[in-house]
């Protein structure tokens, strides 16, 4: 993994109210080419390169731990199915699981239920989570020795860690760089959330209402009645498509050319 | 770890850190002065070695020195240390004070189980005197 890969990650979270010693672009742009963080990708991403860095892994476990309500759950699992490549499944696995200790009922739960632990290696041994212990037989013993239950559960060793609150930044810093999460946190991640989510960063996700429930993951008819409901509150509009009475196109509110 | 000496000027270093957080919106306690509670952990001869980072009006601000750091780090074992010691490029120098210092903390009595997980992880780093 080429180090940039890791800044660009650090400096998402960073936008996200994490902190971390980096350099803030000044417009969000510069991290997101849709104006707004892609949360969903982030945590794929995450799962990808967070085990090069613990304070990363650690400061995105903290983050979903105060703000997992932001996750759009439905869309998170769609992209888990496409995207995320089998070997990092784990990794994301055991990130939802500690961030949703003390959370009732568990935020993560039904986003874990599709992720599994890592499967043995060719001596069907575990390994550390950290690849800094991965490569050194005596960082993997010793990090075998401190892992915590939860990740045993998963075959990645990690130590228990506090969540680092005193280095998130207020939330109304995060909501007003990142304006969409307002509406996230009012859906508290439902099916709308991955809605939204999904015309925003999803290529063609508007092009009907099949392309939308695919993208976003929900059923037909869950979607339908989720359009109905941001169609009723004008964060979305609906219109027949130029090509075929029977498609439609949506529209996202935030969208330049929204009518 | 932080020091404060006198130890009561952290109460002003607070305040000014409550607004700083204000005007730049950071996390209330980004800076965090619990952890002058393993100031018996620093090795003996730490003050000699601090290196200064600057005069900020009547504030000067040390840091700790590379081999205080090290030696820190090696106690406390997390993972984010395992990485910040492998960034460090730790040499053979360095791991002598290290364990002279751990040796120190068994006289002085300290937590038997982590100086000995400090050992191993001593044991395990790789050294890079060659370069």
């Amino acid at each position: 993994m080429r180090s940039d890969e890791l800044d660009n990650l650090t400096r998402r979270w960073s936008s996200l109210g994490a902190g971390f010693d980096v350099e803030l672009p000044s417009a969000v742009g510069d991290l997101a080419p849709h104006g707004d963080i892609d949360l969903e990708r982030l945590l794929l991403d995450t799962a990808r390169y967070a085990p090069r860095s613990a304070r990363v892994f650690i400061m995105a476990a903290t983050w979903l731990h105060v703000f997992g309500d932001l996750v759009a759950k439905h869309r998170l699992k769609r992209l888990i199915r496409d995207e995320l490549e089998p070997e990092h499944h784990a990794t994301l696995g055991l990130l939802l699981d500690i961030a949703q200790q003390g959370s009732h009922p568990l935020e993560f739960q039904t986003v874990i239920k599709h992720l599994k632990p890592a499967p043995g290696q060719a001596q069907d041994v575990p390994q550390p989570l950290f690849y800094s212990a991965r490569t050194n037989a005596k960082l993997a013993e010793l990090a075998r020795r401190k892992a915590s239950p939860i990740s045993h559960r998963w075959n990645l060793w990690c130590e228990a860690f506090e969540f680092k609150l005193d280095a998130m930044r207020p939330a109304a810093w995060m909501m007003a760089r990142h304006p969409s999460l307002r509406t996230r946190a009012d859906f508290r991640g439902d099916l709308r959330a991955s809605i939204l989510a999904s015309l925003q960063h999803d290529a063609r996700a508007g092009e009907s209402e099949l392309r939308l429930a695919r993208m976003a993951g929900g059923s037909r008819a869950q979607v339908r009645s989720a359009i109905a409901n941001l169609v009723m509150t004008g964060r979305i509009a609906r219109r027949a498509s130029s090509a075929s009475r029977r498609e439609i196109t949506i529209q996202h509110a935030a969208s330049p050319d929204f009518e | 770890m932080m020091v404060s000496i006198p130890p009561d000027a952290m109460l002003a270093v607070e305040s000014a850190a409550a607004i700083v957080a204000e005007e730049l919106q950071l996390a209330h306690r980004w800076l965090n002065s619990d952890v002058q509670t393993r100031i018996d952990a620093l090795p003996h001869g730490w003050e000699r070695r601090k290196v200064l980072v600057g005069q900020f009006g009547r504030l000067r601000v040390f840091a700790a020195s590379r081999l205080d750091l090290i030696a820190m780090k090696v106690l406390a074992g997390r993972a984010q240390d395992i990485e910040d010691l492998n960034a460090m490029r730790v040499r053979a120098d360095d791991l002598r004070f290290v364990q002279t210092y751990l040796d120190d903390l068994t006289a002085r009595g300290s937590n038997r189980e982590q100086i000995e997980v400090a050992r191993m992880l001593l044991d395990a780093l790789e050294i890079h005197d060659a370069e």
